[in-house]
């Protein structure tokens, strides 16, 4: 099944592939990634987000989906695009751009991290414990700050490193990922502008 | 004389302390400022509001659990603490003098 894309710019001569933030941070930051894609087409500049397995738009149960079938989603659109792969990461989307060849990352972080945020939230609106939580992810599909997570996704998200060299660079802005309610920061979608523009220079694209 | 000597770095040491203390809640302080204005969006005049007694979570209805859990680890990686989960609960989340003295204590410990 061909994953779910949005596109700005298809017919621009440099193409992006943009990794979406995992979770609830996927919502917190769709408003900037579209806003940055926007951007980045008016400096023709082409962009296409892959919508994730059980993420956005997609229709699978965010139970089944594993972190290979994001791999492979990311893999599939990626192969539409033409070489050297350029990706821009958000967040946990970084997790995800190990096959790219440039990559560019807005604040990584590890699986295990995210994990953190999401086992900390439920654990205080739940009652259980962290580490009872721990051990019934391990167990079934636990749902977690609002999405329901298999063993599997658990188990790897846990293991989850960032891998391989890229750009990531310290922005002054917002951090709209923490952002209780939705927001937005124009002033953090300009410096992503110019840093990925910058980069793209560097690498002589 | 001895006793004099012995007094004097007692109280030296009682003022070092004292004014160690005082850093860390002044460091807490800034760091809850800032990670709540950041979380919750606050502009800087509502964050330099805050006073001791100022209600957080319960009372803040933007405040909900995934923004606590965000609010935390990013207190964690400001002032480099680590904060046990089993330390977390509704007390030390109920004002912003509870959550700055917590995070004082971790920035002591």
């Amino acid at each position: 099944v061909t994953p779910i894309t949005l596109k700005f710019g298809a017919s621009a001569s440099r193409q992006l592939l943009i990794l979406p933030a995992l979770f609830e941070e996927a919502n917190r930051m769709r408003r900037f990634t579209v806003q940055l894609m926007r951007a980045l087409e008016m400096h023709d500049i082409g962009s296409t987000l892959v919508d994730l397995p059980g993420q956005g738009e997609d229709s699978n149960a965010l139970a089944d989906v594993t972190v290979a079938d994001w791999q492979q989603a990311v893999d599939a659109v990626a192969a539409t695009l033409t070489k050297p792969l350029s990706t821009v990461a958000i967040r946990g989307g970084a997790l995800l751009d190990r096959h790219s060849d440039r990559r560019w990352r807005l604040a990584p972080d590890t699986g295990a991290r995210l994990l953190r945020d999401l086992v900390r939230a439920t654990a205080m609106s739940s009652g259980s414990s962290a580490s009872e939580l721990d051990t019934k992810l391990r167990m079934g599909p636990i749902r977690l700050a609002g999405n329901l997570i298999s063993p599997t996704l658990y188990t790897e998200l846990l293991e989850a490193d960032l891998k391989g060299d890229a750009r990531t660079p310290d922005l002054s802005g917002k951090k709209l990922w923490r952002s209780a309610e939705p927001d937005d920061d124009p002033a953090l979608v300009d410096a992503a502008l110019a840093d990925i523009r910058e980069w793209l220079e560097a690498c002589g694209a | 004389m001895v006793v004099l000597i012995c007094l004097s770095d007692d109280a030296r040491a009682f003022s070092q302390s004292d004014d160690m203390d005082h850093k860390f809640h002044e460091q807490a302080d800034q760091a809850v400022r800032d990670v709540l204005r950041e979380v919750l969006g606050l502009d800087s005049k509502r964050a330099e509001a805050l006073r001791p007694d100022s209600p957080l979570f319960g009372a803040l209805p933007e405040l909900d659990s995934m923004a606590v859990a965000g609010l935390l680890t990013e207190l964690e990686d400001r002032l480099g603490i680590v904060i046990d989960d089993d330390d977390v609960d509704a007390e030390m989340l109920e004002t912003f003098g509870a959550l700055t003295a917590f995070a004082a204590r971790k920035l002591a410990a």
